[in-house]
């Protein structure tokens, strides 16, 4: 019984290390061809580590619809080097978001991120997901030709606005976000980058 | 005999799927740390190929920044766009699909930052 033993490690062994060699090749850098395009830096085929989320911290803030059907779930989790994420996931494996120091709010009384599908000249879907602080109990959402909309906070007060098509095909989009305390008094008002 | 095909079978398994599932995702800099980035400023990888595809796209910068991280087409076409503040991320909606990462500061500021993909090895001719 001892031969049969050993031959049996023997072949898991050389299963093994195949598998390895095979999952291994295409890591060569040069092979991913991870380079950059307008850098003025030579910085080429350099390995370095990502930001690590940290799964036991997370959170669920609530699912939300898009127009065409696709729904999203908003999450908060903590990234492994102390960064607070306000992360978006999708049915199809699809996610984004954004990781802070400092907690969500230490910049802004607001976290979110701008998600698009399309461009960079037209999209075919945009939205702005986020979460508010707990000293804000509004929030509107400024356009890009000064229309103005109100927007609703669910119970975890997360929040998420989709531009209507009619708004990208003529390129309007979201560039600020106006809080208000629950007193209706205007906390803040955060731009950012029209999307396109 | 037949103990001895089981005992075989198991191991193979065993020690196939632990040495595929220890090969986790890799991280490659597309800039360097550090990396100062003006307005309007981007930079790209190569693109991904049947052997090895982008899962990830990272741009990491200050909680103070804004920019976007894209997965560009042969096409030219963008997806899985994101912007944000901070350290922003992207996972797309199609892996197997060819692209390449990009990352942009869109923003009116300049400041410091550092993009990275991911990339996950897939079997191939």
């Amino acid at each position: 019984m001892k031969h049969p033993l050993l031959l049996a490690v023997l072949a898991a062994v050389v299963a093994g290390s195949v598998a390895l060699v095979w999952a291994s090749r295409a890591e060569s850098p040069r092979e991913m061809g991870a380079t950059e395009i307008r850098s003025p830096v030579a910085v080429t085929d350099r390995k370095m580590s990502g930001l690590k989320l940290d799964t036991e911290t997370r959170k669920s803030l609530g699912a939300f619809r898009l127009s065409k059907g696709r729904k999203i779930e908003l999450v908060t989790t903590r990234a492994e080097d102390g960064r607070s994420c306000l992360i978006d996931e999708d049915e199809t494996g699809a996610s984004g978001g954004t990781c802070l120091e400092n907690g969500l709010f230490g910049s802004h009384n607001v976290a979110f991120s701008v998600s698009s599908q399309g461009g960079p000249e037209r999209f075919d879907e945009l939205y702005v997901s986020g979460v508010a602080a707990p000293s804000v109990r509004g929030i509107a959402l400024v356009k890009t030709d000064g229309g103005v909309v109100q927007l609703g906070l669910n119970a975890e007060r997360a929040f998420v606005f989709e531009s209507l098509q009619g708004d990208l095909e003529a390129r309007v989009y979201p560039t600020a976000l106006r809080l208000y305390a629950p007193n209706g008094k205007l906390v803040e008002t955060v731009m950012f980058p029209p999307a396109g | 005999m037949r103990r001895l095909a089981t005992v075989t079978l198991i191991a193979v398994v065993a020690f196939s799927a632990f040495a595929v599932g220890a090969h986790a995702d890799s991280v490659y800099g597309y800039t360097a740390a550090g990396t100062w980035f003006s307005p309007g400023q981007g930079y790209g990888s190569a693109y991904d190929n049947t052997c090895g595809r982008w899962t990830e796209n990272n741009f990491s910068k200050g909680s103070g920044s804004w920019g976007l991280v894209t997965f560009i087409d042969p096409g030219g076409n963008w997806s899985n766009t994101r912007q944000g503040n901070g350290w922003i991320l992207s996972k797309p909606s199609n892996v197997l699909s060819t692209k390449k990462l990009h990352c942009k500061n869109n923003s009116s500021k300049t400041y410091q930052g550092g993009c990275y993909g991911f990339s996950r090895a897939f079997p191939c001719a």
